[in-house]
């Protein structure tokens, strides 16, 4: 599809069931890695695995179908060790914001006051990002780790992809049988995280062929905060150089249209993309919280002082270090470790001890919990 | 707003709504160990107040490894989640 317009509707709509299925499965990716350090456990980082999985064997047979027009996607870059950095960021941001890019749409979505500010935190921190963008950009340049943007670039595709996908395969049945991927849950609605994971593919998948690239969403962001300084600061934001630039510019094969996109204040391949998720999760976890009465945006219930600054700070960090590594968790993670991105990798890497030390503040500074709480007997 | 925290004879209730996570069970688990000798004794039981839904798998699974007995119920727009003492023959 080439229309933006089309596109626009259609990640509309998928938006939607997005956002539904986040709020009733509360598939919250902050939560998959704090809990590895707070609680021990990695019941969902067996789900975020499975979600992998499935992403790659779905993106795998489309392209072998010939569904793919666009190899390696546009919005897949050259990893640097910004890419790092900004993982790194990102993850002590996810953990004092209460949740990611995505978590916090669709709590935001159900009434959180607290993802509200989160929310909030993400377009300041895309502002502060875009002063600074032209500095990054040379960082990020002279720190390349490869010319490649994914792995079957340097190593056959085939070698790489039948013995992970078999491996995976096996790993993930055993899971299955031994009833790893399921666990006890009280909330009403309650969808299972491993459907919704599967659902998630294949949204994805139906974006990538759809729209030319997998699912992200994270420079629908910046757009926003583009477009507020444009109405707020005009004389400034014409300034500023990172809302000028393209994200990328493709000729697409098929159509030998353009495919453009960037963080600007106009409307393009990103809105298309990007902006019309942002609204979907947001109306669609909405729909679901309202759905079962568990909508809740009151003043009554406002949390105190510390976790909205911790909120706040969880978000400008969560916008800095997406910017920073040219991307977040959805794009990263969701899309970019399923097509084999060195970037995702990466990121990955700076996201773990990031999220570490974001468990490490909180418990410090918001929540003073200490040796005290390890009772275990 | 602060937590606060109210005793009564047999129930000490929590109230956290609006709060997400980690802050939930943060919150809880400090307040699980703060009285843990009346919880652990059967004296009382923790009531938590909570409309954030992951925190009805949080608290719970954390409550449980520590060999608490746990309930959840719905109830209008929030959940409560009663932790007490595990009876012998009791499965949590």
């Amino acid at each position: 599809m080439t229309n933006l317009y089309q596109i626009f509707f259609l990640n509309l709509a998928l938006g939607l069931i997005l956002g539904f299925v986040f709020h009733r499965s509360d598939l919250c990716m902050a939560g998959m890695f704090r809990d590895i350090f707070l609680l021990k456990r990695t019941f969902l980082l067996r789900i975020l695995y499975l979600q992998v999985i499935a992403t790659m064997a779905l993106f795998f047979i489309a392209k072998k179908a010939g569904l793919i027009s666009l190899y390696p996607p546009p919005n897949l870059n050259i990893a640097s060790l910004g890419t790092l950095a900004g993982g790194m960021i990102f993850g002590i941001g996810m953990v004092l914001a209460g949740g990611c890019v995505i978590g916090t749409l669709y709590k935001m979505g159900s009434g959180s006051i607290i993802s509200i500010i989160a929310f909030a935190g993400l377009i300041i921190g895309s502002a502060v990002f875009a002063e600074f963008y032209p500095f990054w950009a040379e960082f990020s340049k002279r720190t390349r780790v490869s010319e490649a943007v994914l792995l079957p670039q340097l190593i056959d595709e085939h070698f790489l992809m039948f013995p992970i996908l078999f491996i995976s395969s096996m790993l993930i049945f055993r899971w299955m049988r031994s009833k790893k991927l399921h666990q006890k849950a009280y909330a009403e609605g309650y969808i299972h995280p491993w459907k919704v994971v599967i659902i998630i593919a294949l949204l994805n998948l139906i974006i990538y062929i759809s729209s030319d690239m997998p699912m992200a969403v994270s420079t629908g962001y910046s757009k926003i905060a583009a477009y507020l300084e444009k109405i707020l600061v005009p004389d400034h934001f014409e300034t500023v150089a990172f809302f000028k630039k393209e994200s990328y510019s493709v000729l697409h094969p098929a159509s030998k249209s353009l495919i453009a996109g960037g963080p600007g204040a106009k409307f393009d391949h990103i809105s298309s993309t990007e902006i019309s998720l942002i609204l979907g999760v947001i109306f669609g976890s909405f729909i679901s919280a309202v759905s079962i009465g568990e909508f809740k945006l009151t003043l009554s219930t406002l949390p105190p002082p510390g976790q909205n600054i911790s909120a706040l700070l969880g978000g400008i960090l969560l916008a800095l270090g997406s910017r920073m590594a040219g991307g977040c968790n959805v794009k990263f993670l969701m899309s970019g470790l399923p097509l084999l991105s060195i970037q995702a990798f990466l990121f990955l890497f700076g996201m773990l001890p990031g999220a570490w030390v974001g468990t490490y503040l909180f418990k410090k500074f918001i929540i003073s919990y200490g040796r005290e709480g390890s009772d275990g007997k | 707003m602060e937590n606060e925290t109210v005793i009564n004879l047999d129930v000490i209730s929590l109230d956290i709504r609006g709060q997400i996570c980690p802050a939930c069970l943060l919150i809880s688990l400090k307040e699980i160990n703060k009285h843990k000798g009346l919880l652990r004794n059967g004296e009382a039981n923790l009531i938590v107040r909570t409309d954030h839904r992951d925190a009805t798998r949080t608290i719970p699974d954390a409550a449980v490894a520590m060999g608490y007995a746990v309930s959840v119920e719905k109830k209008k727009g929030y959940y409560e989640i009663t932790v007490g003492r595990k009876d012998e023959d009791q499965k949590a």
